[in-house]
């Protein structure tokens, strides 16, 4: 079914696409297919290396297979489409984790604290949770695999890493990440447009409170 | 706007249920919504009220007290009623289907929460909150066209698939295991269907372990090899294989089986 270089595409459901992206970034390109309006694409959503686009009737899924090639030509000006300056997220390293953190990657706490506020962080997808944004960019030394046993509850605004991602957990919920620290702010708000502080494509970055 | 219904005892998974929210599922967000769409809309058409007009959708045993005199239909019953102030109501499941509905001429109505009315259980948004003492408000009649009969339940005896997009992942046998097999609804909630029949003989590499975007009518196929039909209320990203995904025309019936019947699928 695939009609553009780099990117496999094949049907999901009656009318939807499932797209396997080998040279672009899904994050990215989901922000480029979704300002092109489509009329009945009703969501493009980014996950790791592939991406979802729901279609709601067939002229809609024709129309992304023809538009794709002009989606990817807007990646070229990526800054115009998506905020380059980063989200800013005060952080006050008091998590639960830190110590053990610390002592899994054989470093300091402070040393510790200064790798994660140092991250380039970008909102690759979202998932788990409204508002629940995986962030690219964590140090390799911070990369540890999940706790072996989950938290049952996780505080709401909890900063925290696995492997290769860091995140903010936006309401309590059960988790399996470690705590590193914690945030005041709001990373979901049902009263805000859009309702998720963080969007796919977007940088983040933490700053030490 | 009136309080058309008092609730007088929850029952079990009762909400009230609209189209859901549309475009915000790459934010983490999911659509929700009715699961048995045309269950709901059988409803909605015989009183008159858009197709799509929220309605309460439950479980089972949920009792109401009518606040209001209005013209409901309800899952089970042939034709609407008109009840009265004070009257009461259960609303349970019927006829091998796990959610049961009641609709009320002019809908029910509360503030929307990013445009929907819809509870999601699995991001913990309820914009109505059915306690008890809870009053559920209703709309407006707008001038449809009542009609005399509701639509009976027609049940499909195949439901339609269409090969997922991780087969690569799967047994070579995978959609002829989904499809020579009479499965059966082991658990049914508004996040998922789980069905057992024969297991899919998993290669240990099947989870990727990658978060792939899901849709609702997806067929997971999560370690055990008994398949999880995607619900309403299904996590926008998930890790499992996905085999196959159900045509729209079967979603609501396949979301809709009651716990113990039995599914049967061919490929569309």
């Amino acid at each position: 079914m695939s009609t553009v270089d780099g990117i496999d595409i094949v049907p999901m459901g009656t009318h939807s696409l499932h797209l396997r992206l080998e040279r672009y970034l899904p994050s990215a390109l989901a922000v480029a297919l979704r300002g092109l309006n489509i009329d009945g694409v009703s969501d493009v959503v980014p996950a790791e290396t592939t991406m979802l686009v729901r279609c709601e009737h067939h002229v809609a899924r024709e129309s992304v297979l023809s538009r794709l090639n002009e989606a990817i030509e807007l990646l070229d000006q990526f800054t115009l489409i998506v905020d380059p300056s980063p989200v800013e997220i005060a952080v006050r390293y008091d998590g639960e984790d830190l110590s053990a953190i610390a002592q899994q990657c054989g470093i300091s706490i402070e040393e510790t604290i200064n790798r994660h506020v140092a991250g380039e962080y970008v909102a690759e997808f979202c998932g788990f949770a409204p508002g629940f944004a995986y962030l690219s960019g964590l140090d390799p030394i911070l990369q540890i695999p999940r706790r072996d046993t989950p938290r049952t509850r996780v505080p709401a605004g909890s900063v925290s890493i696995a492997a290769m991602y860091s995140a903010v957990y936006p309401s309590a919920s059960p988790g399996g990440w470690h705590l590193i620290g914690s945030t005041s702010a709001a990373l979901w708000d049902a009263e805000r447009i859009p309702p998720a502080l963080i969007e796919p494509g977007r940088r983040v970055r933490f700053v030490r409170e | 706007m009136t309080v058309g219904f008092r609730v007088l005892g929850v029952g079990i998974a009762s909400s009230i249920q609209d189209r859901g929210r549309v475009g915000f599922a790459h934010l983490g967000l999911g659509r929700s919504g009715v699961i048995d769409q045309s269950s709901a809309e059988a409803l909605n058409r015989c009183l008159g009220n858009p197709p799509a007009a929220p309605v309460l959708e439950t479980a089972g045993g949920i009792v109401l007290e009518c606040a209001a005199r209005c013209l409901v239909a309800m899952s089970g019953w042939t034709a609407p009623r008109l009840v009265l102030e004070g009257q009461r109501l259960m609303v349970n499941a019927v006829n091998g289907r796990q959610w049961a509905y009641l609709a009320v001429a002019g809908g029910f109505t509360g503030d929307q929460i990013l445009g929907s009315l819809s509870a999601d259980t699995m991001a913990g948004i309820a914009p109505v909150e059915l306690s008890v003492g809870a009053e559920l408000r209703i709309g407006d009649v707008v001038d449809g066209s009542p009609s005399d009969l509701i639509a009976p339940h027609i049940a499909r005896s195949e439901i339609l698939l269409l090969p997922g997009p991780h087969l690569d992942r799967l047994p070579d046998d995978a959609l002829s295991t989904l499809t020579s097999t009479e499965w059966v609804v082991e658990n049914n909630s508004r996040v998922g269907v789980r069905l057992t029949g024969r297991a899919l003989n998993l290669p240990a590499q099947s989870a990727s372990g990658q978060s792939e975007p899901m849709i609702v009518g997806a067929l997971q196929i999560p370690p055990s090899g008994y398949p999880i039909i995607l619900g309403r209320d299904h996590p926008v990203t998930g890790g499992y294989p996905v085999a196959a995904v159900i045509d729209d025309s079967g979603i609501s019936e396949a979301l809709g089986a009651s716990v113990g019947s039995v599914l049967r699928f061919q490929l569309k």
